[in-house]
């Protein structure tokens, strides 16, 4: 079994996809930024393509950039000389320079204040940068990985990222999706995890039965891979399927927003209560339920913008109040063709 | 690299617009060029690394494997290989294409006649 496989459990096409990209861009040391929602594996991925690499045997230094504030980001990067700011009593070394020979993974890059994005787009073009209070610069040698949870081609149009440091980074775009868009994993995943914490604790009070198994595929698992795995491992210690199994009711009700549950416990679930006719309907997300109403009011008016305009995408650009670039990108993104 | 006629020449084009690959193909294939087409950059690489091409004719803002990097990897795996780029993108992406040095660049939408003009050209350069 390689690492890719050791590392990211999964048979869907979707992550041998993942795992196929890891492979043919390892040894590139081009920028990548690892896309999905919180929980999905995005640091693994990070992992598996250092491990995949010939700088494997080099630093990986992982950074949050959402767990650490703003004004301290700086610093913790780059490193500052002796007597940069009061309090640096002594010369500290970043985490860039720690990674030199290796690889730099920069979690939550979505967070990282604008007025960093500017010292961190120098890095990226010249390879090097100057510790707080330094008036020299240091040139490292690292491979960049970032991730995100966040839309940031939106964060860009808002103005909170910046559009020359988005192309940087997206010179190779490894999106995950989310467990509940690949339940063939499911099963993979549970085998994986029970597996490796077995083990670790060298027993197991918990066998996964077909009903247990058919919940996980019935749950939405908002928590991605990371739920799961926390809840398999739960399991295990426990061994007590009907607490986990409403718990995990309860978090999904809650979520959709039933309001019986937010001011009582979940009722005990008999042993042979069917789990599916608790969950009668399925609600989609609400965040869902709008993108998709943005896109399609965005795209009736673009629509009939461009038709007035007989296809003058400058003229419509200008009637629409954006500018002609974001309006050929909308053009892309909704496909709107010229009907002859 | 020595002369390759129009026919025998084999041409790889890469676009995540289905249309745009289709029309193109259509076109080349006029031309009497060989024509693969594939819609992603990670395509784009298996089949370069497994296969044998004279031309790569690459779109720059795609999913997982960009025009971007596509074109750094060809550049340091197959040195010889002709590169074309286009985009329909604005200024930073055209500088960031530029720095990559594709052997042209074509802003779309471009004239197809253009195209194959730009194709004879690479295939027949010195």
């Amino acid at each position: 079994m390689n690492i890719c496989d050791q590392i990211l459990a999964g048979k869907s096409p979707s992550i041998l996809k993942v795992k196929e990209l890891i492979r043919q861009v390892a040894n590139s040391d081009l920028n990548v930024i690892i896309c999905g929602e919180s929980g999905v594996g995005k640091e693994l991925v990070a992992q598996a393509l250092h491990l995949c690499s010939n700088r494997k045997g080099k630093p990986f230094v992982k950074v949050n950039c959402a767990a650490i504030p703003g004004e301290l980001l700086e610093s913790e990067l780059f490193g500052y000389e002796r007597g940069a700011f009061t309090g640096a009593d002594r010369t500290k070394v970043g985490k860039f320079e720690l990674a030199h020979s290796g690889t730099i993974f920069l979690d939550e890059i979505g967070d990282m204040p604008l007025s960093l994005q500017s010292k961190m787009l120098q890095v990226l073009q010249d390879f090097q940068f100057s510790r707080l209070g330094a008036k020299t610069d240091v040139r490292v040698n690292c491979w960049v990985l970032a991730a995100t949870n966040q839309d940031l081609e939106q964060s860009v149009r808002e103005g909170l990222f910046r559009e020359d440091l988005y192309y940087r980074l997206n010179i190779i775009r490894i999106f995950i999706p989310p467990l509940r868009e690949r339940p063939e994993d499911i099963d993979v995943l549970i085998d994986y995890f029970a597996g490796r914490f077995a083990e670790k604790i060298e027993r197991t009070l918990f066998e996964f039965t077909d009903g247990t198994r058919d919940f996980f595929h019935q749950y939405s698992w908002p928590g991605n891979v990371r739920e799961l795995k926390n809840t398999v491992e739960r399991l295990m210690i426990l061994g007590d399927w009907r607490t986990v199994k409403v718990e995990l009711m309860a978090r999904e009700t809650k979520q959709f927003g039933s309001h019986e549950l937010t001011t009582q416990p979940p009722p005990p679930v008999p042993d042979d209560y069917d789990v599916v006719t608790v969950q009668k309907k399925k609600f989609p997300p609400l965040k869902e339920v709008k993108k998709k109403a943005v896109r399609e009011a965005e795209g009736k008016l673009i629509s009939e913008v461009l038709t007035e305009t007989d296809w003058n995408r400058k003229r419509a650009a200008k009637l629409l109040q954006i500018s002609y670039k974001a309006l050929l990108y909308k053009i892309k993104e909704l496909n709107l063709r010229r009907e002859d | 690299m020595g002369e390759i006629s129009e026919t025998s020449a084999k041409i790889l084009i890469v676009d995540n617009d289905e249309k745009i690959l289709s029309i193109l193909q259509e076109y080349l294939e006029l031309c009497h060029y060989q024509v693969t087409t594939v819609p992603s950059g990670l395509d784009a690489l298996m089949l370069l690394r497994s296969g044998d091409y004279n031309v790569l004719l690459t779109d720059i803002v795609m999913p997982d494997i960009s025009g971007l990097g596509l074109i750094e990897i060809t550049r340091k795996e197959f040195p010889g290989l002709p590169i074309i780029a286009m985009t329909g993108y604005g200024r930073q992406v055209k500088n960031l294409t530029s720095e990559r040095s594709p052997d042209y660049y074509l802003e779309k939408p471009f004239d197809l006649t253009q195209l194959s003009k730009v194709v004879h050209s690479v295939l027949h350069k010195e």
